[in-house]
């Protein structure tokens, strides 16, 4: 049986008091090792679920929120901001708003910077990651010149030099091309065979072709999918 | 060189240009410290004209500006006379002229600054002192106005294309409908922000008060040399009161 | 139907590198055509050459047997409505109800005792009526998209560019574009840029895919 690293319990949520509920009674359960795929439909509540479990909401996103979130068994609103994105690293659809820097070992040296850890062990960390990722030979490139699914996985990369056991993607193949979405989910089934938990979250259920277990979020609800959506 | 000359060098020759341009008021220093800008530039690595015609349209703004200044400064000897109307005077030409060489002063400033990697400008502005958001804002936003520059232009193309001759519109109408270029434009950078702080908080951005780096500057001699240079320069130029 | 794009010998360079090369292409007017290939490949370049968005100097491109290069944008955008991959571009005003009145108020070649009946029939038809009075800033993608699209079909284009019309959406959304494009199928040409297979496979009458700045084949 493999560690449950994220729970969602009994999840509800609006934005406002006068708001319909977005999300209704949501359960999950993320183990290690284990990818969990999430469809559903725009305005469905799935990046509303994301900013829950990644603790933006109600930390940083206001709004009518009752559950309860756990990382590895501790309750995510006594954990303090910078503690979660140590557990966890969210990926989001467009990789030209979350790079930063001309060079990819800049990339993915800014988080564990943010955090003071060392130098060394911070070099020793990217050289982990991009050999996890099989990208050494994209170290020193301009990540904004590099090829969609290239971008999006050094998005990847700089969310795991935090050392996050946990991997949320938020529509992270949607604006990425089939060779694109090759190497990506390369990298994913990689990171899963490593032993990170990982939630894909998509409105296209090929995307999810790689998840144990998909999920769609139907009326504010998550149902396990049992098969065609059509 | 450029990948040679220390960040905060070229922060301090940019500090030095941009000063003698604020308080020069002599023409023919600050057509000098342009031309002496523009060299450096290239010789950093940078390419000032690549930017120019970039931004032309925007310089066509300024240079009406220019034009409007000179003629609506009255004072000094007339230099274009047209049926008895004095339409510009010396000291008008010589304010425009100022105004000119002040603005090309900062976009060459701009152009010496982007020959470092943003990496080594934050790097260089922290080791300077100053706090890291600052200098980790200055370098997003260098990053994000080559973008903004594409997006007033691609919305300007998009208003054309949907027919519409802005050229053969009444002046009026013209200013009008460029100012229909900014809600585009505000709409999608505030997004772009909005998505930018959500990733970086998420990579714990300010999560304490201080941080490790990868990187570390050290001054060479060419740095304390070309700084050595600027300052004596700059000294010179008050000194003589040549500004 | 006629050839009403032509492109001979098209090359293309950005930053000495080539993006384009010796394309050669003739769109008929009515004809549903894709072009398909990876990010990066010059689908969308070759898109803006053919609107004069980029200006080119090596080869021909011809709308109607006119040189585009030849052409103001303003010509061009009469004669073809193109679709930004991002739709917030062309989304110029507060309202979508001001954004279907915006061409009305600046163009002097249409006819504007007709604008109220044609507004009326494009928000059925795009389905964006209980949307007028909404503002732009709070449209979802896909709305964004409708309302833009919807925009440029007010100006009675003879074709249609969409740059990668199905970035951002889902199945829902791709239906209700995938009716819309049906609705106007016979009336007016469309080219299509997107990496989306099965999309392209349902309308397409011709797809073309570009490999290497090159087409490699149609």
């Amino acid at each position: 049986m493999n560690d449950i690293l994220l729970q969602g319990k009994n999840i509800y949520f609006k934005y406002g008091e006068k708001d319909s509920q977005i999300l209704e009674n949501i359960n999950i359960d993320l183990q290690s090792g284990k990818i969990i795929g999430i469809m559903g439909l725009s305005g469905s509540g799935k990046t509303t679920l994301i900013q829950i479990l990644n603790g933006l909401i109600p930390k940083r996103v206001p709004g009518s929120y009752k559950g309860k979130v756990l990382i590895k068994g501790d309750d995510i609103s006594k954990i303090e901001v910078e503690k979660i994105s140590r557990e966890i690293g969210t990926v989001y659809q467009d990789p030209d708003t979350q790079i930063i820097f001309s060079c990819v070992e800049d990339e993915l040296a800014f988080g564990p910077e943010n955090l003071c850890i060392k130098k060394e062990k911070i070099l020793k960390k990217i050289e982990e990651v991009l050999k996890l990722l099989n990208m050494e030979h994209l170290r020193y490139r301009n990540p904004n010149k590099l090829s969609g699914g290239e971008k999006q996985l050094v998005v990847i990369a700089s969310v795991l030099t935090l050392d996050v056991d946990i991997v949320i993607l938020d529509e992270s193949m949607s604006q990425i091309d089939d060779k694109g979405k090759i190497l990506i989910k390369k990298g994913i089934e990689r990171l899963r065979d490593s032993g990170k938990g990982i939630i894909m979250v998509e409105h296209d259920i090929d995307n999810l072709s790689i998840a144990d277990d998909i999920f769609i979020l139907q009326g504010g609800e998550l149902k396990r999918f049992e098969g065609n959506l059509l | 060189m450029n990948n040679t000359i220390d960040p905060r060098t070229k922060l301090f020759l940019v500090l030095c240009i941009s000063t003698i341009g604020l308080i020069s008021r002599d023409v023919l220093i600050l057509f000098s410290i342009t031309i002496v800008g523009i060299i450096i530039s290239k010789i950093f690595g940078g390419n000032f004209f690549v930017l120019i015609k970039r931004i032309k349209k925007l310089l066509y703004v300024f240079f009406f500006i220019i034009i409007i200044q000179s003629i609506f400064t009255r004072q000094g000897n007339p230099v274009i006379v047209i049926g008895g109307f004095e339409i510009v005077t010396d000291l008008g030409l010589n304010r425009a002229l100022g105004y000119m060489f002040r603005v090309l002063i900062i976009i060459i400033s701009g152009v010496i600054i982007s020959t470092s990697s943003e990496r080594n400008t934050i790097q260089g502005i922290v080791q300077l002192g100053l706090p890291y958001e600052f200098a980790f804002m200055t370098a997003v936003g260098i990053k994000f106005l080559p973008l903004l520059i594409e997006e007033f232009k691609d919305t300007y193309m998009a208003i054309q294309l949907r027919g519409i001759n802005i050229m053969k519109l009444p002046i009026w109408e013209r200013f009008k409908i460029t100012s229909y270029i900014f809600i585009p434009v505000v709409a999608s950078t505030l997004n772009k922000a909005k998505k930018l702080s959500i990733s970086v908080e998420s990579r714990a951005f300010r999560a304490y008060d201080r941080r490790t780096s990868i990187t570390s500057l050290k001054l060479k001699y060419k740095d304390y040399l070309i700084i050595l240079i600027s300052l004596t320069t700059a000294f010179a130029l008050i000194y003589l009161k040549w500004i | 139907m006629k050839d009403f794009i032509v492109i001979k010998g098209l090359d293309f360079y950005l930053d000495s590198k080539a993006i384009l090369k010796n394309i050669n292409l003739t769109i008929d007017s009515r004809q549903f055509i894709s072009i398909r290939g990876a990010n990066g490949c010059g689908k969308t370049t070759l898109s803006k050459l053919i609107m004069g968005i980029y200006p080119y100097s090596k080869g021909s491109i011809k709308i109607e047997d006119r040189e585009v290069s030849e052409m103001s944008l303003s010509e061009i955008g009469r004669k073809i409505g193109y679709l930004f991959q991002n739709p917030e571009k062309q989304i110029f005003t507060s309202t979508v109800l001001e954004e279907l009145s915006f061409i009305y108020k600046y163009r002097e070649d249409i006819d504007k005792s007709r604008k109220e009946k044609e507004i009326d029939e494009i928000l059925d038809t795009f389905d964006i009526r209980n949307l007028k009075n909404k503002s732009t800033f709070f449209l979802s993608q896909g709305e964004k998209q409708r309302v833009a699209l919807a925009s440029v079909l007010l100006n009675k284009p003879k074709y249609l560019i969409l740059d990668e019309p199905t970035t951002g959406l889902d199945y829902k959304r791709k239906e209700m574009l995938s009716e819309i494009l049906d609705k106007y199928k016979n009336k007016i040409g469309v080219l299509l840029i997107s990496h989306d297979y099965n999309f392209v496979k349902k309308h397409s009458q011709k797809i073309i895919s570009l490999e290497g700045g090159c087409i490699v084949y149609e």
